[in-house]
């Protein structure tokens, strides 16, 4: 059978916002083929407490699924230059190489922040959160409806989006056609 | 929403750095300062800022405005 999950880069947020949840980083295989996470976004995911990625990965149960990428950042990108500014300690230094190894690799890319999702709209990246990404899951038929609702009900409850959210993409669901 | 149209209210017996986590809370919140700029505000990882906001009950993606929603509701609609 041809899988129908497919290949992300993330930011450091999703990965986080999922330890919240009682085995949500399971939710990463459910929704993706592959998890591309850059190395600068793993560091900020691992610093604190400090960790190596394979402890992190080991503990999460999550080797086969994240890959931690070296890649540059993309100055093809309009605006990019404008998520990273050194005077200000790198504000989104993650998202930026996120969005670079999303363009060069034709990947959609999960973002939470609204600055970096403003730049993937200008350049044509696709951009998701987990709970969009969640919605288009079921309609590829990745996932079931039952599934779906109840990740967005572990979104909500671990507090990773607001009630409205919730509720928003709760009504997207069930007015969804799964293909 | 612009951080001059915001109030916030505190004891004054609050300490220093408890009342900068509450004004870097709001901002963020409120959407005028993103989370790795709230977090670098106090003096924190984005990690630690995170797990402050979902100790006190506050969605880590913070409040959308309409335009990101969206946004990302039309990705999904549109994104084959």
């Amino acid at each position: 059978m041809i899988s129908l999950k497919e290949c992300v880069v993330s930011d450091a947020s999703p990965i986080i916002s999922l330890e919240r949840i009682p085995k949500g980083h399971l939710y990463l295989s459910k929704l993706f083929s592959k998890v591309y996470v850059p190395e600068k976004a793993m560091f900020e995911i691992t610093r604190k407490p400090p960790r190596t990625f394979e402890d992190y990965k080991d503990f999460y149960n999550i080797s086969e699924i994240i890959e931690v990428v070296n890649c540059k950042i993309d100055r093809t990108i309009s605006d990019i230059d404008t998520l990273f500014d050194f005077k200000k300690d790198n504000d989104y230094e993650g998202e930026a190489y996120a969005l670079s190894f999303a363009i060069q690799n034709g990947f959609r890319v999960l973002l939470d922040d609204k600055k970096p999702i403003t730049i993937a709209k200008k350049n044509g990246i696709k951009f998701y959160n987990l709970g969009t990404y969640t919605l288009r899951a079921y309609k590829k038929s990745i996932l079931s409806i039952f599934e779906a609702e109840e990740m967005l009900e572990n979104f909500k409850n671990a507090n990773i989006y607001s009630e409205a959210d919730y509720l928003l993409y709760r009504q997207i669901l069930l007015n969804i056609d799964s293909k | 929403m612009k951080a001059s149209d915001i109030e916030i209210r505190l004891p004054d017996t609050l300490e220093g750095k408890k009342a900068k986590e509450i004004f870097a809370i709001t901002l963020f919140n409120e959407g005028i300062l993103s989370k790795s700029q709230a977090s670098k505000l106090i003096n924190m990882t984005i990690r630690e800022f995170h797990e402050i906001l979902l100790r006190r009950g506050i969605p880590t993606s913070g409040q959308y405005d309409k335009e990101t929603t969206q946004d990302l509701i039309d990705v999904l609609n549109t994104d084959d």
